[in-house]
């Protein structure tokens, strides 16, 4: 086996492979390998939610993947696999390893704390240890003096120190920073533990979809479209009740036509008067009151009016999915009790309408026969030329059993007719701005506004602690990998031709390379110090 | 713009390619004229690369790692940057030029089979943070896969050596590519100090990036799988770093290590944006 | 239906009242209106006073599903939920019985039967407590 040259220690005491096999308990719990093998297996249970598909990440994608293993699907659910990283198996593996460090680190950090104190003595009393760098320097100075020189010289490249107890030595030393960087660092996971765990806890999200001019209420559970919260949200991060205005919603596109930016101008009301007034975009957030507003989606919300005769059944903003390329969306209305009986109507809108040939993705497809058969698509998401197809249901809407309001149960229903319309912006001879369907029923279009949807969250104690376990990582490494321990021991004894020589030795506990350079250039310094010092001493004396 | 940046990565991906011939021709027959051939190409290659990319930085108006195309370029060129001015201008590793130019040569051929036009950034991308944070993880995940090769290289010299007693020193070859690596002793301690150097950048990297995904998403992390494999890296060269200080562990273990995290950060480069999806999956246009 | 801004819901005082969370688009609320609007009607000569709170709906569609059942009680139109917000509602429906003295003294989320509203109400009328 090569025998590295850089003995690293991170606090574990060396101990021969030999004597590892017969290490129990405690000491095992706390050796390297331990650790080592710990992370391999986060490692590898990691790499379980980066291959199988996380229900966090990609829900589709876990329905999907059962759909097809009815079997395995089964299996995996059970064993928690498509939530991995809140799986029991994965967090007791974590807190395995927390402890395993805190183990570790509880000993080292007080070793550490007195060692910040004082040097800590070496056990070789009397004489200089065995060291691998060791030289003499001789001096013009008196010993006193030597000693001094020696010290302030050492001082100057930042060593610290200290005389050997009841003998006629001195210790010096520095890169104490390496331990107590490592320290810190480890420390920092539990930091990170402690975020997370607030974070799960404490924070509530949602998201929120808001139509342009209009405005919503940050103010409990029943304001958000999607909602989530931790169990001590309500009392940690409690909602905080202002209103949001969204003035209105801005997308500028590229020379490609993609979304460049997407802006929402919005102000925030608290108890009826205005305090503030921004914009939310991607990667800019706004907070309020401890409460941040993300900009997530947007899409498409025709202001609709529909009457039954003269009574007005439906008058306002109308918000759509997205359904296909190009801003093309569909919403429903649901009319149950029309003069007329129950109807459905869709309402699909192509922002930027198009007729091209009919291709049919699908030969049984009837219209593929069908010679000019015309197809309708938007060939962009400006809004500039919309069209809006209005398709008329009849029949039982099935409102008695659980159905998704943007959706409409076709079941028992029957298309009756389909027309088309713009809005009074986009009026042309060809297209009107309100149609008439059967039994009285008219959909008038009123204006063509957007909606904005927000991600709305509150975790004011995870997020900064988080950042907090950020900061002492990355101040903390760079001295943990960098800095190493190194000690000098030195004496002054009768010889030489001046009558007193230095003699030192010393040794680097890691990055040992390194440190006969920096043996050799303390040695240069020295040097110069005892001998450059004493001759401007003799100078001044004489 | 863009066009001159194209050609002076393709010059570059050839350059590369002939620097590489060059490199390996020193190793083959051991004179000063193939070194100073070799570094010559190297360099003047490393400079149309420069070249290459930040006339396409003028071109799209942002940092060169927009899409995969940019972003291999720029990790290739983390690389060539770290064989020049460390690899062999401060460990003397010239033995192994050949092998890195090869390999940014071929990562920039993928590259370039990718290739596509420089194109505005979706929203999401518009971030000071993200520019950060992809640079960081571009330079980080770079030099952790220079290390990675060293530890491929350090563990065939090893049983090289352990084969061949009598060639062991450096000067001395039976004729084999392998006998002209350096020692298993310097390519251990290069690959050391190559993935020391790399893993704070790649941890303040995931950091910058968590802090980026506090922005644009509201959540610090996720364990989208990006982050995941992020974070298996991260897990994989710790374990690497702590198996440098352990017994039993030392040299081989060590090694396999570091091998097996440069195949995860290919892994999540590639594979992750051309077939898993996530948050993330954007990062594959 | 009311106007925009919300009866002021102390003006119950005095009254044990009912107040209904709903809208035109929620499903379970059309299975509970016509229980409650009989109930209504039923209790109205006994002193009891129902309210509507319609919630994230359109004005016209709440108004067409008031003539739908024949709803007799008045509703405010709390369009961005902010009241129902403040009686913590997570989703409508969703029925809340003050008794006298403005205190609720029962709340039900999800749709109501009606032997539990009968109950409530008389709960509401012995003052909130068990004699």
């Amino acid at each position: 086996m090569t025998e590295s040259n850089e003995s690293e220690d991170f606090g574990a005491e060396p101990v021969p492979p030999r004597a590892m096999e017969r290490m129990h308990g405690w000491r095992r719990l706390r050796s390297m390998r331990t650790a080592i093998q710990l992370l391999i297996a986060v490692a590898i249970v990691s790499l379980l939610g980066s291959v199988i598909p996380q229900r966090s990440a990609a829900p589709s994608k876990v329905a999907q993947f059962i759909e097809e293993h009815r079997f395995w699907g089964e299996v995996f659910d059970r064993l928690g696999l498509f939530q991995v990283f809140t799986s029991w198996w994965f967090l007791a593996l974590a807190g395995f390893l927390l402890f395993v460090t805190g183990a570790c680190l509880i000993p080292r950090t007080r070793a550490a704390l007195s060692h910040a104190r004082r040097i800590k003595q070496a056990p070789e009393r009397g004489r200089l240890p065995d060291l691998r760098f060791t030289t003499e320097v001789e001096s013009e100075l008196s010993s006193d003096e030597t000693v001094t020189e020696a010290r302030r010289v050492l001082g100057r490249r930042r060593w610290r120190s200290s005389p050997v107890n009841g003998a006629n030595q001195w210790i010096a030393e520095r890169g104490h920073s390496r331990e107590t960087g490592s320290v810190l660092f480890h420390w920092s996971f539990f930091l990170v533990a402690l975020a997370a765990a607030l974070t799960i806890t404490t924070k509530f999200e949602g998201s929120a979809v808001v139509v342009e001019k209009t405005s919503w209420v940050e103010g409990g559970r029943v304001n958000f479209d999607e909602y989530s919260e931790g169990a001590f949200a309500r009392w940690i991060n409690p909602h905080a009740g202002f209103t949001v205005a969204v003035e209105d919603f801005d997308v500028a596109y590229g020379d490609d036509g993609m979304p460049k930016s997407y802006t929402s101008r919005v102000k925030i009301l608290d108890d009826g008067r205005e305090v503030l007034e921004d914009e939310v975009r991607v990667n800019k957030p706004v907070s309020y009151k401890g409460v941040k507003l993300y900009q997530l989606g947007y899409g498409w919300a025709p202001v609709v009016r529909v009457t039954d005769g003269s009574t007005v059944v439906y008058d306002g903003p109308l918000v759509l999915g997205m359904r296909g390329p190009n801003g093309s969306s569909a919403g429903v209305i649901k009319l149950p009790s029309t003069a007329s009986g129950s109807v459905g109507l869709e309402l699909s809108l192509f922002p930027d309408f198009k007729l091209v040939p009919f291709r049919a993705t699908n030969p049984d497809d009837p219209r593929a026969r069908e010679p000019g058969a015309l197809d309708l698509i938007s060939t962009g998401d400006f809004g500039e030329r919309p069209l809006v197809v209005v398709t008329e249901y009849r029949g039982d809407l099935g409102l008695d059993k659980p159905q998704n309001v943007y959706e409409l149960d076709k079941t028992g229903l029957e298309q009756v007719a389909q027309k088309f319309a713009t809005f009074p912006a986009n009026a042309n001879e060809k297209l009107g701005t309100s149609t008439q369907l059967g039994g009285g029923l008219n959909v008038e279009l009123i204006d063509l506004r957007r909606f904005t949807v927000f991600s709305v969250k509150r975790d004011s104690y995870g997020t900064p602690v988080a950042a907090a376990a950020a900061a002492v990582m990355m101040l903390s490494l760079y001295p943990a990998l960098y800095a190493y321990r190194r000690r000098l021991w030195f004496e002054v004894v009768e010889g030489g031709t001046e009558g007193v020589v230095l003699r030192f030795g010393g040794v680097a506990y890691q990055r040992k390379d390194i440190f006969e350079e920096e043996f050799l250039r303390i040695e240069t310094d020295l040097t110069d110090a005892l001998r450059g010092a004493g001759s401007v001493a003799k100078k001044a004396t004489r | 713009m863009n066009r001159t940046s194209n050609a002076a990565f393709v010059s570059a991906l050839v350059l590369y390619f002939v620097a590489a011939g060059g490199y390996f021709g020193f190793v083959a027959w051991r004179t000063r004229k193939w070194k100073v051939f070799a570094t010559a190409v190297l360099s003047l290659g490393w400079a149309l690369h420069l070249l290459s990319l930040i006339t396409r930085t003028l071109a799209a108006e942002h940092a060169p790692w927009g899409n995969m195309y940019e972003f291999t370029a720029s990790l290739a060129f983390v690389l060539i940057t770290a064989y020049l001015f460390v690899g062999q201008a401060k460990f003397g590793l010239t033995a192994l030029g050949g092998y890195v130019a090869a390999a940014a040569a071929i990562l920039m051929s993928v590259g370039w089979v990718i290739y596509a036009d420089p194109g505005e950034l979706q929203p999401a991308l518009r971030s000071n943070w993200l520019t950060f944070h992809v640079f960081l993880v571009m330079a980080g995940a770079s030099l952790l896969l220079f290390g990675a090769i060293l530890e491929v290289m350090y563990l065939v010299r090893r049983r090289w050596e352990a084969r061949h007693p009598d060639f062991a020193d450096e000067d001395t070859s039976d004729g084999g590519l392998v006998s002209r690596l350096p020692s298993a002793d310097r390519l251990d301690q290069a690959s050391y100090r190559m993935i020391m150097f790399a893993f704070p950048i790649w941890t303040l990297g995931v950091i910058a990036g968590a802090i980026w995904g506090e922005q644009a998403w509201g959540r610090y992390w996720g364990w989208d799988p990006k982050e995941t494999m992020s974070f298996i890296v991260l897990m994989i060269f710790a374990a690497y770093l702590h198996a440098r200080a352990t017994q039993g562990w030392r040299g081989r273990g060590a090694a396999i290590l570091a091998i097996v995290g440069g195949v995860a950060i290919l892994v999540n480069f590639y594979a992750v944006n051309l077939w898993i999806a996530g948050l993330h999956s954007y990062a594959g246009t | 239906m009311t106007g925009e801004t919300p009866v002021s819901l102390v003006s119950t005082a005095g009254q044990v009242t009912v107040v209904n969370f709903w809208a035109s688009w929620c499903g379970p609320c059309r299975t509970e209106t016509p229980m409650l609007a009989a109930a209504a009607r039923e209790l109205s000569s006994q002193g009891v006073q129902f309210i509507g709170v319609n919630i994230r709906d359109d004005r016209a569609a709440a108004a067409a599903f008031e003539r739908e059942f024949d709803v007799p009680f008045p509703s405010i139109y709390d369009r961005e939920a902010a009241l129902a917000a403040t009686w913590k509602v997570t989703a409508p429906p969703s029925t809340f019985v003050v008794a006298r003295d403005g205190r609720v003294v029962a709340s039900i989320p999800g749709p109501i039967e009606k032997t539990d509203l009968s109950c409530m109400i008389e709960y509401a009328r012995a003052g909130g407590s068990i004699d």
